[in-house]
């Protein structure tokens, strides 16, 4: 496994090279950018004041509005214009070298994702609202020692549509989920489903909440699990559609490397084991593998945190002993 | 109509709503106790369905363990008699799982036992096997868990009483399946 001591390594000798000449190119862009943009201040401006000045006549505002639309428009296509091709590149040069050397069997897509039919086959939706829009990037996949695993960015939304006292209808995005999404080959065959949430009803209402996790489950094809692991049960609730399966794949020794993972990762975790394929959710707030543009690259802490999402899905297998194939499965 | 008379029937339709309520759910446990322990004899079933192969594969080389495997055939085909009780039944099986442990653990002296395809196989099946009488052993326990606490419990324990339902006794891991599990390690689980 790749330490924390081998990536300063890379960092210093392969990386930072990199780096350098994209600092370059992010000095220029900025170089670029910054005349335009106080352009646009200035004529935003003086369209404010030709607003303000002449609001009574007849087409001057209107052509003020339709001016300020256009032009913020234009700002926003000639910028990403602009940071496109050094965005591209460097995900294909530094994150893609970070992905390597986390793992060479590991193969890099900045522009692929996990699919939503992918994510549709974990069968959270079950207990999350069903998703309407959805995107990813930053895709992973490779097989690490004997287990398969594949990983993106993505973002998952569900809309809602208001209509107000005018009749006019409002549609509004929210989240379901966004962060690094992994599908893994599980070491063990089963059939059904078996999810595994953060438990937030049972630590903050005890006995009470179980029941109302329990008729939760009732609502769904699920039944609760209620495992004999004490611990495990305060941070999770597990639904599942056989008891037996449920345990069968959630064994004690994966409940207590389960608890270990999440307490050192201190994120949220979201699992969910479904014929022979384990599904995990690692909600993350941040646009994950970006370069900066109005700040230095030549920073270790973010190319290091780049590295530990990227190694989560190598911690994962060997934290929860994926390779272990003693069962039929190999 | 009397106010007083229409008090009295809701009363009473409240007081059979309660009580049917609660019987049903301390029936629902009741057969969730059941269905659980069915699901853990099928998993053994699954178990007894191995061992004759293991014993033919073993035979063929480990020539030594020959008193070890009539134990393990003679355990089963007590096993599969049938008209076993159910505390019969678990002791059977705890000596089973204690002999498969011992076989396991003779087994590491022939190499080309282990080598042999076959076997990998087999032992791979029976490491899959263990595990699932583990959780069903586990599903057992919970649904006996829940079953006891609707007994015990306010206030379907008074229901309970009516019903002359007793608790029931939850698994305890047997000396052998501590053993058992030392021979896990052994495989690096």
């Amino acid at each position: 496994m790749a330490t924390q001591e081998q990536f300063q390594a890379l960092y210093e000798t392969h990386l930072k090279p990199k780096l350098v000449v994209f600092e370059e190119q992010r000095k220029g862009i900025v170089k670029k950018f910054v005349p335009v943009l106080i352009g646009y201040f200035v004529l935003m401006i003086l369209l404010v004041l030709l607003l303000v000045k002449a609001y009574e006549e007849s087409y001057w505002p209107i052509v003020s509005i339709i001016s300020m639309i256009v032009l913020s428009g234009g700002i926003l296509i000639y910028y990403s214009k602009l940071v496109s091709p050094y965005t591209k590149n460097f995900k294909t040069d530094v994150v893609g070298s970070i992905v390597t050397f986390i793992d060479e069997n590991l193969a890099y897509n900045p522009e692929k994702t996990i699919t939503l039919a992918e994510f549709r086959a974990s069968q959270f939706e079950e207990y999350w609202p069903s998703v309407d829009s959805w995107a990813g990037e930053d895709y992973v996949e490779g097989l690490l020692g004997k287990t398969a695993v594949k990983f993106s960015e993505v973002h998952a939304q569900y809309k809602t549509t208001t209509v107000n006292s005018k009749g006019h209808t409002r549609t509004t995005y929210h989240n379901i989920f966004k962060g690094l999404f992994f599908i893994f080959d599980f070491n063990k065959d089963f059939d059904g489903f078996t999810i595994v949430l953060p438990d937030y009803a049972e630590r903050h209402l005890g006995q009470f909440g179980k029941m109302l996790q329990s008729w939760k489950a009732n609502l769904t094809h699920g039944e609760l699990v209620k495992l004999a692991d004490p611990e495990f049960e305060r941070e999770f609730v597990v639904y599942s559609d056989n008891q037996i399966t449920a345990r069968y794949v959630l064994s004690t020794s994966l409940m207590r490397r389960l608890l270990t993972f999440r307490r050192q990762l201190n994120k949220q975790v979201y699992l969910s084991f479904v014929n022979g394929k384990l599904y995990m959710g690692i909600p993350v707030d941040k646009d994950l593998f970006e370069p900066t543009v109005f700040k230095t690259l030549l920073d270790f802490n973010l190319i290091r945190e780049f590295f530990e999402y990227m190694q989560l899905g190598k911690d994962i297998v060997d934290d929860l002993n994926l390779n272990t194939r003693i069962w039929s499965k190999q | 109509m009397s106010d007083t008379l229409l008090v009295l029937i809701g009363v009473l339709v409240l007081a059979a709503i309660i009580v049917m309520v609660l019987y049903n759910s301390l029936i629902g446990k009741k057969n969730q106790v059941e269905n659980a322990f069915g699901g853990m004899d099928a998993m053994l079933k699954k178990r007894y369905d191995l061992i004759p192969n293991l014993v033919s594969t073993v035979q063929q080389y480990a020539t030594h363990e020959r008193e070890l495997l009539e134990k393990v055939t003679s355990l089963r085909s007590q096993a599969i008699q049938g008209n076993l009780s159910n505390d019969d039944k678990v002791e059977l099986d705890n000596q089973i799982s204690g002999a498969l442990g011992q076989i396991m653990v003779a087994v590491e002296s022939y190499p080309d036992l282990k080598a042999n395809e076959n076997f990998l196989q087999l032992q791979a099946s029976l490491n899959e096997i263990e595990e699932q009488i583990s959780a069903s052993r586990r599903a057992y326990n919970a649904a006996v868990t829940d079953y006891n606490n609707g007994v015990e419990m306010f206030p379907t324990n008074i229901m309970a009483g009516m019903m002359n339902l007793k608790r029931k006794k939850v698994f305890e891991i047997t000396e052998t399946e501590r053993q058992n599990l030392n021979v896990g390690e052994l495989f690096q689980r």
